[in-house]
């Protein structure tokens, strides 16, 4: 295993270096928390599903906060990774006391980090039929079909191990036979048992529970173009099930089934939709990381273009959202009252979700090969306050790399190792990475060698020394020190690119690389729940 | 084809620079579903680099994995890796490679013979060469070797390589009356990825002075902070003007350079006597004396002699003696004249005369 670090995402939500190690603590809470909440979200879906209208009060969501008060403190923590701002100091100590007193002060925390999380500027026409929705007496509002949502599962049958698969048809079923991976049935059937899958890495199978979760919401298999009821967790599972697919790499499959979605306009998504059910709630009922992804979804199906659309549209809706809360106002723009550090609370999410789409942008441009418009942002991000400068410096000098500007990348890294001292492991690979444009792989491979004694269990520059080593004209060593990663890091280290690079080694090798890879196979069958398809073809394959 | 009957065989992989891979960031919020699980995984992912894990620019170096064009100008690299396919010991084997072009026969390498090979051995060859032609061009490996009753044994294999045309290269000359010719070079490029040129200059004949006017007086390229640079260079003087000589880089340094053939141009034919203006001020004030310079030239063999007319117009008044005289020119020589005048209207233009007269 890696050594613990700090989840260093969390700088895209606006925490600070001093936070960090907090947040090891409280990832092992959620796992509870999330059970809890999902034991929460079941009950929702028996009361909605029989119609009481005892939900249809203001704070829909918190008649079970008794039995979780550590929920405020995951809002908290989803949001802003645990700051400490003036009002509400929420800490993992304030959880271990949890007392009555500073309950109360959390479930309004709680409505409010609802709001601000799922707060959302509504397109034109959307914002007119809700408009409609709200002024019309209950249930006579009968918008048009082309303002809903209608989602359904296209995939017509369950995905099946496609290790196991690729296993029994290079290695024969005894081999397979012995193959023991964590499949759909073996879990419990909720967000729970979905949850266990995923952190097992059995997106396949995880892909095939949220299947079955969505059919009890009518939006199972066959359900597409139905009318439907949304609610958060159905949204949740669609973004699970899509966020899988992708990981999977199974782009069409996601594609086709995000397609209903679009990029989550609809009415039908939003709170104000369902008076009834959600009250004076407003905002999007699909969390922000789904709006994303959608947004993401058709730079991976080789459709850069319509993703540099949508994302530069996200990013214009965050920009006016960040315009509306400094000039007083709401995320959305209505003139309510926002205490002074709720409003801080909602810059500093919102501004950590604008650069968070800022880097999806500056990915699409480099897919579109567009270096111009990736180093603008990259640029723009290095500005912001409190930006991770020295590494949004070295990864512009890594862009500077692939387009074949030396120059201009040995400018960035330069200023990237001034403001990292003493110099860390990604410098140094820097550095090698530099030496190889200037073909230099003996000096490159010196380099990524001290990085290796500082960090000998890290895969990446495990691999670059091997790579390194190849263009020397070493190809034996080159592949012992491959092996090597794997060997000291199964689980890890068994990932597709380095497998891609391990397998030409093999065919370069001997007339043996079939065997070798066959190895490999039995390896991944051995450690790994799943793998996209294309790199167990590349296994077995010719 | 002939390996079956061959106790070795011969694998080739094309060295171009590897690409940077990267994650493929799929991001989510604690309060989401799955919880941070996402996030971990990226987090764990070796491509990904900490600190930047949303962004596609990794670290880790992946081997090309597809065919990569090659073009003129760049460097053919290759890997030829030589193993057994037997449990027999083999001896003396030496691995030769030729590339063949359309026009020539080019060694890349001859290496000594290595004396023997046992079944888990290889004999390892990198070649590198920087190719100068376009079109088919073919990679010739022979590999020559003596089985375990010393019998000489030799195979070849052949691999097609296509060189491409990088960049399309037009010039234009402009000239200006002051003895300066100004070209332009149109660099286009014609690979399927983006370049970076690092370096275009003129490498010119001894008759030239040249001055590069791509770069601002404070030594900033005219083109922005990186890309495409096209040259503007002026030069002075007659025929052969020399060669372009670009380098530029693709995919993690992946370097080419080219040079053109000899840029040539035809002297400007001046005529014998040129005349024109040195000095003459941007802004004049209405109805105020202003002078300007003239600069006349005698670039024949013999020395002429010149009267000066000087017209006025609804523009202008001259100060000056018309139908005078002016000092005989030798050849090759020039003289620098002064004149003044007046404007009248506001306008923006002179109209000068000269009447020259020759003396035979």
């Amino acid at each position: 295993m890696t050594e613990p670090k700090p989840p260093s995402l969390t700088q895209y939500f606006g925490s600070d270096d001093n936070e960090k190690t907090q947040s090891d603590a409280a990832n092992e809470i959620l796992e509870t928390a999330k059970q809890m909440e999902s034991l929460k979200l079941e009950r929702d879906e028996v009361v909605n599903e029989k119609k009481e209208p005892a939900v249809c009060r203001i704070f829909a969501e918190t008649p079970v906060e008794p039995k979780d008060p550590t929920a405020a403190f995951f809002d908290l923590l989803g949001n802003d990774n645990l700051k400490t701002t003036g009002s509400g100091v929420i800490t993992p100590l304030g959880l271990a006391s949890k007392t009555d007193e500073t309950y109360i002060p959390r479930v309004t925390s709680s409505a409010e980090t609802d709001r601000r999380r799922d707060a959302w500027i509504p397109i034109e026409r959307t914002r007119q039929a809700l408009i409609a929705n709200a002024t019309t007496p209950a249930g006579t509002y009968i918008p048009d079909p082309d303002l809903l949502t209608t989602p359904g599962v296209l995939l017509e049958e369950d995905l099946g191990d496609a290790i196991g698969e690729a296993v029994s048809i290079s290695l024969g079923e005894a081999e397979a036979a012995q193959r023991r991976s964590l499949g759909a049935n073996d879990v419990t059937q909720d967000e729970r048992g979905l949850r266990e899958l995923v952190q097992a890495g059995a997106y396949r199978a995880a892909i095939n529970l949220t299947a079955r979760l969505l059919s009890i919401y009518g939006q199972g298999r066959g359900r597409a173009g139905h009318i439907t009821k949304h609610s958060p967790h159905s949204l949740q599972l669609w973004f699970t099930r899509i966020a899988l697919l992708v990981k999977s790499k199974a782009f069409n499959i996601a594609q086709a089934e995000a397609e209903p979605f679009g990029q989550l306009e609809k009415p039908d998504v939003f709170y104000q939709f369902y008076p009834d059910m959600y009250g004076a709630r407003t905002g999007s009922i699909a969390s922000f990381s789904f709006r994303l992804l959608l947004a993401e979804l058709p730079m991976h199906c080789g459709k850069p273009k319509e993703s540099l659309t949508k994302l530069f549209s996200m990013l214009a809706t965050i920009k006016k959202m960040l315009s509306n809360l400094r000039q007083g106002l709401c995320e959305d723009g209505n003139p309510m009252e926002l205490a002074e550090s709720d409003r801080t609370d909602s810059l500093r999410l919102w501004s950590g979700r604008e650069a968070r789409v800022m880097h999806s942008i500056i990915n699409c441009a480099i897919s579109l090969k567009d270096y111009e418009l990736a180093m603008e942002l990259l640029g723009q991000l290095c500005e912001r306050d409190g930006a991770p400068k020295h590494a949004l410096l070295s990864a512009l000098g890594r862009l500077h790399l692939q387009l074949g500007n030396i120059s201009g990348a040995e400018v960035c890294f330069n200023e990237a190792a001034q403001l990292a001292s003493p110099p860390g492991v990604r410098e140094l690979v820097d550095r090698g990475l530099l030496a190889i444009a200037q073909n230099d792989f003996d000096e490159a491979y010196i380099y990524f060698q001290q990085a290796s004694n500082m960090e000998p269990s890290n895969i990446m520059i495990l691999n670059n020394m091997g790579v390194c080593l190849l263009y020397g004209g070493h190809l034996k060593e080159a592949i012992a020190v491959l092996e090597l990663a794997i060997s000291s890091n199964p689980v890890h280290a068994l990932h597709e690119s380095l497998i891609l690079n391990l397998c030409s080694l093999y065919d370069m090798e001997s007339s043996k690389g079939i065997m070798k890879k066959f190895g490999l196979l039995r390896q991944l069958s051995k450690y790994s729940a799943d793998a996209p398809t294309a790199i167990l073809e590349k296994l077995y394959g010719r | 084809m002939e390996t079956e009957e061959h106790l070795l065989a011969l694998r080739v992989m094309r060295l171009t620079r590897p690409t940077l891979a990267s994650p493929l960031p799929v991001t989510c919020d604690s309060k989401d579903l799955p919880g941070n699980l996402l996030n971990t995984a990226l987090q764990q992912d070796p491509t990904a680099v900490p600190g930047t894990e949303t962004l596609a620019i990794g670290q880790f170096l992946l081997l090309p994995q597809s065919p990569v064009n090659i073009y003129l100008g760049e460097t053919f690299s290759s890997y030829i890796c030589v193993y057994s396919e037997t449990k027999q010991i083999v001896y003396n084997i030496n691995v030769k490679v030729d590339l063949q072009t359309s026009t020539q026969k080019l060694q890349l390498s001859n290496n000594s013979p290595t004396p023997q090979l046992t079944s888990d051995q290889t004999v390892n060859v990198v070649i590198h060469h920087e190719v100068k032609e376009i079109g088919t061009h073919i990679l010739v490996c022979e590999v020559s070797y003596q089985n375990s009753s010393g019998l000489p044994m030799t195979f070849r294999k052949f691999f097609k390589i296509m060189v491409l045309k990088p960049l399309d290269v037009k010039t234009k000359f402009y000239n200006d009356e002051n003895d300066d010719v100004y070209l332009e070079a149109q660099v286009q490029n014609i690979t399927y990825g983006p370049i970076c040129l690092e370096k275009i200059s003129l490498d010119t004949s001894h008759l030239f002075n040249v001055k590069c006017l791509n770069k601002t007086p404070n030594g900033d390229s005219i083109f922005g902070k990186n890309m495409i640079l096209q040259p503007q260079s002026s030069l002075s003087g007659a025929t052969n003007i020399g060669k372009l000589d670009i380098v530029w880089r693709s995919n993690l340094g992946e370097k080419g350079r080219l040079q053109t053939s000899q840029l040539q141009r035809l002297g400007l034919d001046y005529g014998d006597i040129r005349f024109s203006i040195v000095e003459l001020p941007n802004f004049v004030v209405l109805e105020e004396l202003f002078t300007f310079k003239c600069k006349l030239l005698n670039n024949g063999e013999r020395t002429v002699e010149f009267i000066l007319y000087l017209e006025n117009t609804d523009h202008i008044a001259w100060c000056d003696i018309s139908g005078r005289k002016l000092e005989p020119l030798p050849p090759h020589t020039s003289r620098i004249l002064d004149f003044k005048c007046i404007p009248l209207i506001p306008d923006n233009y002179l109209r000068c005369a000269m009447k020259r007269h020759q003396r035979y």
